[in-house]
Formats: structure tokens, sequence, C-alpha cells
């Protein structure tokens, strides 16, 4: 991560704990799941599992759920989370 | 392919162009992703032309747009937008002049600037949707920190942002209430008999 990237997540970060004090609260998983995007951009080629990559177009498609449709935003959510959770347990 | 990409663009606009009015109004979408293609200058004054003859308070006028385009800004805005689509390529800051407009309507006129900032904020999706160009208003950003990127003087500042761009894919349409659940006849108690309902 290089200072460009540094000066973008941390702004982003701090902006969004500021915005979600006023915002309504659905955009908090919002801003998170942004951050997870944020932060997969800024690894280096082939420093991070490609499975995250593949999480991360699903994670594209939820963004856009949110604003549509909040049961199935929290569905999708719950889907990647168990995706995450047999991706993790697999690398045991 | 990239005749053929091309042709499927013609075909897309030209359908665009077909929409009645209230097709118009019913297929705009909030657009989230955007592709790499430039938004031309001509498309966005002809947005900003449709935000002036948007309804304002007293015909006082006191709206201002700052189009940003240049990618040093616009990552800046980005930084402090958290709620700014990240591929977005253009945004329009649809500003005002506070001191202007108390100066003109006194501190009524102040407090429904942001109504005028609506009006015109409509007036410029409904016109870039017709124009090919997907657009999303975006409210969450700090506000003392874009009207310092944006160099915004005065009691000038940014009340909503507007971001601009093609688009791949539209995205899906929401759930919106009919009419029976949102409309009152007279007063609050009234119903809509079930032979007025569409």
């Amino acid at each position: 991560m290089n200072r460009d990237d540094q000066a973008r997540i941390f702004t982003f970060l701090v902006t969004s704990a500021r915005g979600c004090v006023d915002e309504p609260p659905i955009y908090g998983p919002l801003r998170l799941l942004e951050a997870y995007s944020m932060l997969l951009d800024m690894q280096e080629p082939g420093e991070t599992d490609e499975f995250y990559y593949r999480l991360n177009e699903k994670i594209e498609d939820l963004k856009d759920m949110c604003m549509i449709d909040e049961g199935r935003f929290i569905d999708g959510l719950d889907r990647v989370i168990e995706e995450l959770t047999g991706h993790i347990l697999e690398g045991e | 392919m990239r005749v053929f990409q091309g042709a499927a663009l013609l075909v897309k606009e030209w359908r665009r162009e077909k929409l009645t009015f209230d097709e118009m109004i019913v297929s705009r979408r909030s657009v989230r992703q955007y592709n790499d293609r430039e938004v031309e200058k001509d498309k966005i004054e002809a947005m900003i032309y449709a935000a002036i003859w948007a309804p304002n308070a007293g015909n006082f006028q006191v709206l201002r747009f700052v189009v940003v385009r240049d990618k040093g800004t616009l990552e800046r805005v980005k930084m402090f937008s958290p709620g700014m689509p990240r591929t977005a390529p253009c945004v329009i800051a649809i500003c005002a002049d506070l001191g202007e407009a108390e100066k003109r309507g006194g501190e009524f006129a102040k407090k429904i600037v942001p109504f005028d900032a609506a009006f015109a904020a409509q007036n410029m999706l409904l016109k870039a949707h017709h124009l090919g160009l997907g657009t999303c208003v975006i409210k969450s950003y700090n506000e003392k920190s874009i009207n310092r990127i944006l160099k915004l003087p005065g009691e000038v500042t940014a009340l909503m942002l507007v971001t601009v761009g093609y688009y791949d894919t539209a995205p899906e349409a929401p759930e919106r209430k009919n009419l029976s659940e949102v409309l009152h006849y007279e007063s609050w108690e009234s119903e809509m008999r079930r032979d007025e309902q569409g």
C-alpha cells in the first residue's frame, strides 16, 4: 500500500465514521463493503488470494442491492459470510 | 467486435429517443457503476441548461454548478465522499450562494435553497437519462471538505453531488409503492375508491 492508497483509505474511513453518525443505519454496512473493495484494489498483484477477488464481484452486486431490496442485501451478506467461513476453514 | 458494439450503442440510443415522457421517468435509475467512456462537454452543458429551468424560490437563481472531470480533483472529492461511486468519471456539485439567498429573500430563502437544488437535480437526472447517461445523487460527503477542495468562496456551499457517466448495465428497478398507498383526495382520511385505482 503506497502513500496515496493510505491517504485514500484513511480518509474514507474517518469521513465515513462522521457520516454514519447522521446517515441511515444501512449505510454503515455499505461503507464497510466499500472499504473491502478499496483495500482489495490496493493489494499488489499476486499478493492476495484469488478467492477474495471473486468474492468482491459478489460484493459489488450487493452494493447495488442495498438500495433496491434490503432483505436481499442482508441475505446476500449472509451468503458471502458463509463462503468466507468455508474458505477459512478449508485453509486450516 | 468494435463495430458490433458501436451498432448496439446506436440502437440503444435510438430506443431511448423513442421513449415517452412517462417511460423516461420510470426507466431512470441511480447508476453506481460506470464505464470508462468520457462524458462530452456539450452533454454536461445540456444538463446544466435543464437545471437552470427548474423552479426556484423567488426566481433568485442562487444555484451554481461545479463540474469536476480532472482525475486529481475527482480523486480528492471521492476521498471525502464515502457515498460516491468509485468509477464515476465526472461529478457535478450543485452549489448555492447562501449569502445571496439571504440578501435577496431573508432567512426563509436561505432555508428553502435545498428544495431549489433538488428541483435542479431532478431536471439534470432526467436530461442525462435522455442523453444516455447514468447519474446518481450523492449526499454522503463531508460538506466542509468538499467546499475547500472545490475552492467555493464565501457563503457558497455544495448542497448535493451528482455523479455522471456512461454505463454498461442499468441497475434493476427497485420496488415502488402503488398509487393507493400514497394518494389521498381532499384529506388524509380519504381512501382511493377501488374503481379509481390504476
